[in-house]
């Protein structure tokens, strides 16, 4: 936060401590600033936990409205980060229950939808990502959670229990669990199996 | 963290890797629209996050919201009534047409039937009704008021309408369709009629499957013409209906004008609702070339759009494009510089060049910040962090808190910390 007595820096230039004051006073300027920082945070994260075809622009905005709620629980202005970090990842488990949901009841075939930002769909690594999240749909919501943050997006033990909600030790069981199951249903999966075997071959060509 | 381990721990972590490099926080979305969005829906009444209970609560309000809403829908005064004088409603719903047979509307629209003909009322709403003639003659009026949803079916053919007077026709036998326009316009979609026919005041279209064409006679009154003339639909229309070939053409001045219009609004809004392919199919039967060179801006951008969304580069590419050449002051030309980017990205060389040239042509455009981080990615990806290094400090002081802002300060430090030659 800005030392007492210092001229505050504009809002866009200042910490998440004081961001996260000023929204908790319902600064007007302060929710422009929250989603410029912390959009693509949040968009990044939805699209790994939720897959390559399932659109989030609403579930991002979402976590927004939740967000502007919520910030006045906040207990440590500095947490803004892991705070909005907690948000989407409870919003992005709530969708895969929902996803699974819909697809036990049939509401659609993969209750995904079809993914508008991917140009070139049907490149062999865009069917390898969609393959990929259909052994990712395979495990239990939590292991999967646990499995991208650890994983995908590089999150810390610490900071995956904190996003969970749940112990350290937990967490890790839950990602290592998640490993093991992916591994085995990608060995399974004849798609992915020819994929991995042609891009094995690849880098042995371009190794020196 | 070390991942691979082993083979098989390899090539989960090349999965992972592929997941990283394709699922990224980026949007085509302009930070403002999307921030636009969150404002409109930051005015409406909050989504509940709570579970268990809240929710079986929230289950149990939906169903009575739902019970009351039907109440109401059904006893709706808003929803259109109509009468039939001088006739009656057969067991099956339907009206037979006798000496004066009008069914008459409340919104004050009217549909009188020759004798003998038969019609049938369906989907009455509060903003108009469908009138299926089953076959034989009908006269419609329907009262102009605003966003009136009529539709008027003849056989195959249905007829959009909004205020206007015309005399409609069908004969099942001699499969012919006839329409002679008082006043107002509609559009005719059916067999021959490509994704639709506009009509305005005192024009006639008569044909069909049988005749194997559908014929427009007299010019429309805001035509400049004032002599009548009589025309088949012109070649690319034709091109666009089953079962067309062999219709002599005779090209008509107005009417291709007006279809051109409904068929660009149409493409707009399939790509809206997400009919990527029909947009390409209707493209195509009607001749890529053909579009590409004569196409409005409007069509192309839909296009350009229909393509990119079902991953046909190819065509995107060419669209795009056609785009750059024939508009190239517009905003979408100038937006199509940093779509060419994305494509030359997953299809081989020359993003760099695509996006310095967007860039250079919108420092402010929409897309300016991603074209800069994308640039830089992909010069630190095919360069180094040495020459990716000044894009990164540019983008730095532009976009402090940009969506490639975490990079740009690694690529920054990576830059500053490289050996020196």
């Amino acid at each position: 936060m800005a030392a007492p007595g210092a001229a505050s820096p504009p809002l866009n230039e200042a910490d998440d401590a004081t961001l996260a004051c000023a929204l908790i006073e319902k600064n007007k300027a302060a929710p422009r600033v929250a989603w410029t920082r912390f959009a693509p945070l949040v968009r990044r994260i939805l699209r790994r936990s939720l897959g390559p075809q399932h659109d989030v622009e609403d579930i991002v905005q979402d976590v927004f409205l939740c967000l502007f709620e919520r910030v006045h629980t906040l207990r440590d202005p500095i947490a803004l980060k892991a705070f909005v970090i907690a948000i989407t990842v409870r919003t992005a488990r709530y969708e895969i229950r929902r996803a699974r949901v819909r697809r036990w009841v049939g509401l659609s075939r993969t209750a995904e939808l079809p993914d508008l930002r991917v140009v070139n769909a049907d490149t062999s690594s865009q069917h390898a990502l969609i393959h990929f999240y259909r052994a990712l749909n395979r495990i239990n919501e939590r292991d999967r959670t646990a499995f991208i943050l650890r994983f995908i997006e590089g999150m810390e033990a610490a900071e995956v229990a904190a996003a969970l909600e749940v112990s350290v030790p937990t967490a890790r069981r839950c990602f290592t669990r998640a490993w093991e199951r992916i591994t085995f249903f990608a060995q399974r999966d004849p798609f992915l199996v020819d994929y991995l075997s042609k891009l094995e071959v690849t880098s042995s060509e371009e190794d020196p | 963290m070390n991942l691979a381990a082993t083979g098989t721990d390899k090539q989960t972590a090349a999965l992972v890797a592929l997941a990283q490099r394709e699922l990224h926080g980026e949007t085509l979305l302009s930070d403002d629209a999307g921030f636009a969005r969150l404002q409109l829906r930051m005015n409406t009444p909050p989504r509940f996050w709570a579970r268990g209970w809240v929710a079986g609560l929230a289950v149990a309000g939906s169903a009575c919201a739902l019970a009351a809403t039907l109440f109401f829908l059904h006893a709706s005064p808003a929803k259109l009534s109509f009468q039939v004088a001088g006739g009656a409603l057969d067991a099956r719903g339907h009206v037979v047409g006798g000496e004066h047979t009008l069914i008459r509307f409340s919104d004050g629209s009217e549909a009188t039937l020759a004798r003998g003909a038969e019609a049938q009322i369906a989907n009455v709403t509060e903003r108009g009704a469908d009138v299926v003639l089953a076959h034989g003659s009908m006269r419609v009026h329907i009262a102009k008021k605003p966003e009136a949803a009529w539709k008027v079916a003849a056989g195959p053919y249905d007829v959009r309408v909004t205020g206007t007077a015309f005399d409609v026709s069908w004969s099942n036998q001699a499969q012919a369709f006839d329409l002679r326009m008082e006043t107002g316009a509609v559009i005719v979609t059916g067999p021959l009629a490509g994704s639709g026919i506009v009509l305005r005041a005192g024009q006639h279209l008569f044909g069909g499957v049988a005749e194997g064409r559908l014929t427009v006679e007299g010019d429309s009154q805001a035509a400049a013409a004032p002599a009548p003339a009589i025309a088949a639909l012109e070649p690319a229309e034709r091109s666009l209906a089953p079962g067309a070939a062999g219709v002599t053409p005779t090209p008509l001045p107005s009417t291709p004008t007006q279809h051109a219009g409904a068929e660009v609004h149409a493409w707009t809004r399939q790509v809206a609702q997400g009919h990527f392919n029909a947009v390409l199919d209707e493209a195509e039967q009607r001749g890529l070339d053909r579009t590409l060179s004569s196409g409005s801006l409007e069509e192309l951008a839909a296009l350009a759009d229909a393509a990119r969304y079902a991953g046909r580069s190819s065509i995107a590419k060419r669209v795009l494009m056609a785009e750059r050449q024939r508009f190239p002051s517009s905003g979408p030309a100038r937006d199509a510089a940093f779509f060419l980017g994305r494509i030359a990205e997953e299809s081989g060389g020359g993003a760099v060049e695509w996006y310095e040239r967007y860039v250079s042509e919108n420092p402010r455009g929409a897309y300016a910040s991603q074209a800069f981080g994308r640039k830089m990615m992909l010069l630190y990806k095919q360069r180094g962090a040495k020459a990716a290094g000044p894009v990164a400090t540019e983008y730095l002081s532009r976009y402090p808190n940009g969506p490639y802002a975490a990079a740009a300060r690694k690529i920054d430090q990576e830059s500053q910390s490289a050996p020196k030659p």
